[in-house]
């Protein structure tokens, strides 16, 4: 693992994406290039509404950019076409986000489940994987439950296990604890940590919160448009 | 109240897919309604008009017994000064393969009758050469209604051919009658002298009737009465007419059915769709009644609002309405024009009431479906309001009072039928009441149901199957009622088909057993369905004799009119195992041979017993030539004639009564090594020298009754289709709603790694389900409607008695119509869902 460390995991070259809003062009993100290694973890920083989200959307693949490439384990996935980038992400990327986002309709151990499915997993197999990632953030016995039956923070690391239950590269994270108090906030951070760690992969955090940036290897901010690295000011 | 409708309704402008679903489900449910009234009323009224084109302004009309009218009879009248009365000779003819009613007039007696507004004669035109009294200068001169002439490609002075049974007969058009738009109800009617009809139709030295016009003076009607033969009648014009009406009503009764069928499902549709507009905004709503808008504004807002969109579905359903009926009645058209009557095709006009039909449908639909979720959704606590699971829950909670409801319709339906025992609008109202209470229990089953077929799908199609399983029951305040809508249009597929399926059995299996003899040889009934003279007795002994003939037992078959209609009475010859053919519903045969073969009294059919209220011991008074008669019912046996129920005599009694030794059929029992079509040749070979004759094999007639059946149907069938169109989009809004509703989870799924395909997959799995449980629970409830409209609307309406059957078949391709059209609505749903990046609709929370 250790020895993945030069490894480019993330690598993305002149993004740029930008809305038509009332006829007026309002770019979001400005030619943003960056290299993400393998096995980092790094935070990125910026006010609501700078386009920490897009960025995310346009790494993971649902969403395409209007100029600009993003690479992810050496696959360029912005040229990939719908299918075939889908089928990349749900192999390849874990995505956590802000509002949790499970299927309200499948219960705890069916959410996951889905994820191993659309992997084409066996069944077996499946089942005990899903009873270890639920049993690892420590909600093994609410594996028949249904989302609108848990808290916040139950819903959220149902959400981290999830993302991490195919044992992806690339891990994104959007404001994950932004709907949380402190203390949840903090299990859900420990947890990540916990779990991404030993597997080597990659996380890309976005978040409001400094404390998290601190745990974090590198720290972007975005400023109009632009991706800002800011790791010495958290050191 | 300006800005809450503004803040409202700038939400349906920014979804203006949504509010296009909306006027879409509203015109298309308003449209069914109305074309379906279209059609039913135009039936009725073309019907009507040419009933009153016909019969004129005559207030009486004089009817001839069994052996029809004598000429003498208007000859004695006149000669003993009665001045206001004409003859009429009417019949049918077919000219190019349609149907034509000849009226035969004489043109001295008719002018105060009836107007023709004939070109060049009358108001104002000098009565040139093309005038009514043209009929008397020409041979065969006929005048054509103006319509009818352009359709046949004719005008004044050419020549055609009219076919009457077999025979021909070459016309000239002397003029024509009316203009392209006017038509009275006259549109297939022809007018002729009354020596040309009798020729043509058979019925020389006769008369149809005579029309009379009474005016207040009782005097009048009492010496008219002194001078007619005992077996001649004078009745009331308008009770014949209301009773002839009747006939008609026989055909509106499946119409009536299915419009009642169309007009649920249409209600359903238009709910569903406006209801839906007030759910998608409860956040809207949420948001406002936290700033401090009061209930009653809001509530007021969205009914302002459901009533502006509304009445614009209704203006556009009812022309679209009206020209789907349209389309409808011509089928129709095509479709009566067999029977009696002729219906114009084409243009139809909106009536008064088909308006009012659809107004009151459209926007007390609307009003419902906006007051229900208006009020449900101020009901809460502003934070509540927001929460979308709380819809459903209430929903939920709501399912024991539906069930509660829907069994209470049950019972109020059956109590109805309890204490009306012929009352046919009482039996459709508890049809309604059935239908009503399965839409009612429709979402309580879809609960029951969903975890089952949760299972099923979840080995299936694996977890997205599961997934669009429970979306089904957590959106049930939305797919509830489409599914309903879907449960009633399919349901009135195997009620009907149930219904329909089980007369044409009963029908083939009385067909076998009443068409007792090998080989039918009939005259042709002329004119009023009579024949005058039938067939030849010389002809008779020479059939006989035809090699491969064992015997044939004879029978005479004459059209009673009295008030209450028109009385069919057949006079049989008995064959030794000629009782066979009867089937009795009541009394023995062993005990109904020997009084009958006596002549002590009559057998009658079913639908007569049932709807003159008889029973075996009873008597019936019939006009016999010796005047008015007594007969006891001796036996009741199944029938399925078109008309009001018949009569049957023996013959011996009939010749006493009615003085006449006709016989206008023959059954021909053939012997064990005859072979039958060769007998057929011979017969006919005999026969063609003497008189036309219609001959037909036992098999023959079965397979001409079936194909008349099957093409009275026709129609219904046009109907059904109409009402799964209406499901259809229903289904269609349904899940298009349940996309637009679930966009955020289909995001998820997107950004979960599903490819566009397995969401659309996702999208069709959960439409075929809906499908299938609307499919379902239309099973049972369309065989409970079968099961009244056999034993409660064809019984009240013609009497008939059906054993009810359950085709499986029509069961089978019920669901698999219900699957399908689900499926076929989930197209669009389906490729909408992918069309969306899932982006957009993951940043909304
Ligand atoms: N689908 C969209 N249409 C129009 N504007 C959008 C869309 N998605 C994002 N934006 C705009 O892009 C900007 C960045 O949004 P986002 O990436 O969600 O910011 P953040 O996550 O940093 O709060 C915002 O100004 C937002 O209004
Ligand atoms: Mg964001």
């Amino acid at each position: 693992m250790i020895s993945d460390k030069n490894t480019v995991s993330i690598h993305i070259k002149n993004l740029s994406k930008g809305y038509l809003e009332g006829g007026r062009q309002h770019q979001v993100l400005h030619d943003v290039s960056v290299d993400i290694l393998k096995g980092e973890t790094v935070a990125l920083l910026g006010r609501s509404g700078s386009g920490k989200s897009t960025l995310l959307n346009l790494i993971s693949g649902i969403d395409i950019p209007d100029s600009g490439e993003v690479q992810i384990e050496g696959k360029t996935i912005t040229s990939m076409k719908d299918r075939e980038r889908t089928i990349f992400r749900r192999e390849n990327i874990g995505f956590v986000y802000q509002f949790f986002n499970l299927i309200p309709t499948l219960n705890v151990g069916e959410n996951l489940r889905l994820v191993l499915e659309l992997c084409e997993l066996g069944k077996k197999d499946s089942m005990r994987q899903c009873e270890d990632m639920l049993d690892a953030v420590g909600l093994k016995d609410r594996i028949d439950s249904y989302p609108d039956t848990l808290s916040g923070g139950e819903q959220q690391r149902v959400a981290i296990a999830r993302a991490l239950i195919n044992q992806p590269c690339v891990v994104l994270a959007d404001e994950p604890t932004g709907n949380l108090d402190d203390y949840t906030a903090d299990i859900v951070w420990k947890l990540l940590d916990k779990l991404v760690r030993p597997i080597g992969g990659t996380i890309l955090l976005a978040t409001h919160s400094a404390d998290a940036a601190r745990r974090c290897d590198r720290v972007f901010e975005l400023v109009d448009g632009r991706l800002l690295d800011r790791t010495e000011s958290f050191k | 109240m300006g800005n809450i409708l503004k803040a409202l309704s700038s939400y349906l402008f920014r979804h203006p897919g949504q509010l296009a679903l909306a006027i879409i489900g509203l015109a298309v449910g308003i449209a069914v309604i109305v074309a379906v009234d279209i059609a039913n009323e135009s039936a009725r009224k073309s019907f009507d008009s040419s009933l009153t084109a016909v019969t004129g302004d005559a207030t009486h009309q004089i009817i001839g017994g069994a052996t029809g009218l004598d000429e003498s009879v208007y000859i004695d009248l006149r000669l003993g000064g009665i001045r206001t009365i004409a003859p009429i000779v009417e019949g049918v003819v077919r000219i190019e393969g349609e149907t034509y009613q000849l009226l035969g007039i004489d043109i001295f007696a008719e002018t105060s009758f009836r107007d023709y507004q004939v070109e060049g004669s009358g108001s104002g035109g000098s009565s040139g050469a093309g005038g009514v009294f043209s009929l008397l200068t020409e041979d065969n001169g006929v005048l054509m209604m103006r319509r009818s002439a352009a359709r046949l490609g004719l005008k004044t002075g050419d020549p055609f051919t009219a076919r009457v049974f077999g025979a021909e007969h070459q016309g000239i058009v002397l003029s024509l009658m009316g203009d392209e738009e006017s038509s009275n109800g006259l549109d297939r009617v022809l007018i002729t002298d009354i020596s040309v009809a009798q020729e043509w139709l058979g019925l020389v030295g006769k008369l149809s009737r005579i029309d009379v016009m009474i005016g207040d003076e009782d005097n009048l009607r009492a010496s008219i009465e002194a001078k007619l033969p005992p077996d001649v009648q004078l009745l009331n014009a308008e009770r014949r007419n209301n009773s002839l009406q009747e006939m008609s009503s026989g055909f509106n009764t499946s119409l009536t059915a299915m419009s009642l069928f169309a007009l649920l499902v249409g209600v359903f549709l238009i709910y569903n769709c406006m209801s839906f507009m007030v759910l998608q905004r409860r956040p809207i709503i949420g948001v406002l009644r936290a700033l401090g808008v009061t209930r009653e504004q809001l509530v007021a807002a969205l009914i302002i609002e459901g009533l502006v969109i509304a009445t614009i579905g209704v203006l556009i359903g009812l022309f679209t309405g009206k020209f789907l009926g349209e389309q409808l009645v011509s089928l129709v058209s095509g479709n009566l024009s067999d029977h009696y009557y002729s219906v114009r095709g084409g243009e139809v006009t909106l009536a008064a009431t088909t308006i009012l039909k659809g107004v009151v449908a459209g926007l007390l639909a609307t009003l419902i479906a906006v007051v229900v979720p208006a009020i449900e959704a101020v009901s809460y606590p502003p934070r509540l309001t927001l929460v979308r699971s709380v819809v459903e829950e209430s929903v939920h909670n709501i399912l024991g009072w539906l069930a509660l409801a829907a069994g209470l319709l049950v019972i109020v339906a059956g109590v109805v039928l309890t204490f009306t025992d012929v009352n046919l609008i009482a039996g459709f109202f508890a049809l309604f009441l059935v239908i009503v209470s399965s839409a009612l229990l429709a979402p309580l089953v879809v609960k029951l149901m969903t975890p089952l077929l949760t299972i099923i799908m979840g080995y299936a199609v694996g977890l997205p199957g599961r997934i669009a399983v429970r979306g089904i029951l957590k959106s049930l305040s939305r797919t509830g009622v489409a599914i309903a809508a879907l449960t009633i249009a399919v349901a009135e597929i195997v009620g009907m088909g149930v219904m329909i399926g089980s007369f044409r059995e009963n029908v083939e299996d009385w067909l076998i057993t009443s068409l007792h003899s090998d080989i039918y040889v009939a005259a042709p009934a002329r004119g009023g369905g009579l024949s005058l003279n039938g067939i030849d007795p010389e002809l008779i002994t020479k059939l006989s004799q035809v090699n491969g003939v064992s015997h044939y037992s004879g029978a005479r078959g004459v059209k009673l009119e009295t008030e209450n209609g028109s009385i069919q009475l057949r006079a049989v010859d008995m064959s030794p195992d000629g009782g066979n053919a009867y089937d009795f519903l009541m009394g023995y045969p062993a005990e109904i041979w020997p009084a009958f073969n006596a002549g002590e009294g009559v057998i009658i059919t079913d639908p007569y017993a049932y709807n003159f209220g008889l029973n075996i011991g009873d008597s019936l008074t019939l006009p016999t030539k010796l005047g008015s008669r007594e007969f006891k019912v001796l036996g009741i046996y199944r029938d399925y004639n078109a008309n009001q129920g018949s009569i049957t005599i023996n013959r011996s009694a009939y010749i006493t009564y009615w003085q006449d030794e006709v016989i206008s059929s023959l059954g021909i029992y053939l012997r064990e090594d005859a072979d039958e079509v060769a007998v057929i040749d011979q017969l006919n070979a005999v026969g063609a020298p003497y008189q036309a004759l219609i001959i037909g094999s036992n098999k023959q007639i079965r397979e001409m009754s079936l194909r008349v059946f099957d093409r009275t149907f026709i129609i219904t069938n046009v109907l059904y289709w109409l009402a799964m169109i209406v499901a259809f989009v229903g289904v269609l809004a349904a899940a298009l709603a349940l996309s637009l509703e679930r966009g955020k989870e289909i995001a998820i799924l997107r950004a979960l790694g599903m490819t566009r395909a397995q969401v659309s997959k996702l999208i069709v799995v959960q439409c075929g389900t809906m499908g299938l449980l609307a499919g379902l629970f239309a099973l049972p409830v369309g065989m409970i409607s079968g099961w009244l409209l056999i034993n409660v609307i064809n019984r009240r309406a013609f009497g008939w008695q059906i054993d009810m059957i359950i085709p499986i078949d029509t069961l089978l391709s019920a669901l698999a119509i219900a699957i399908v059209t689900a499926l076929i609505a989930a197209i669009y749903p389906a490729w909408y869902a992918t069309k969306s990046a899932p982006v957009s609709t993951l940043r909304e929370e």
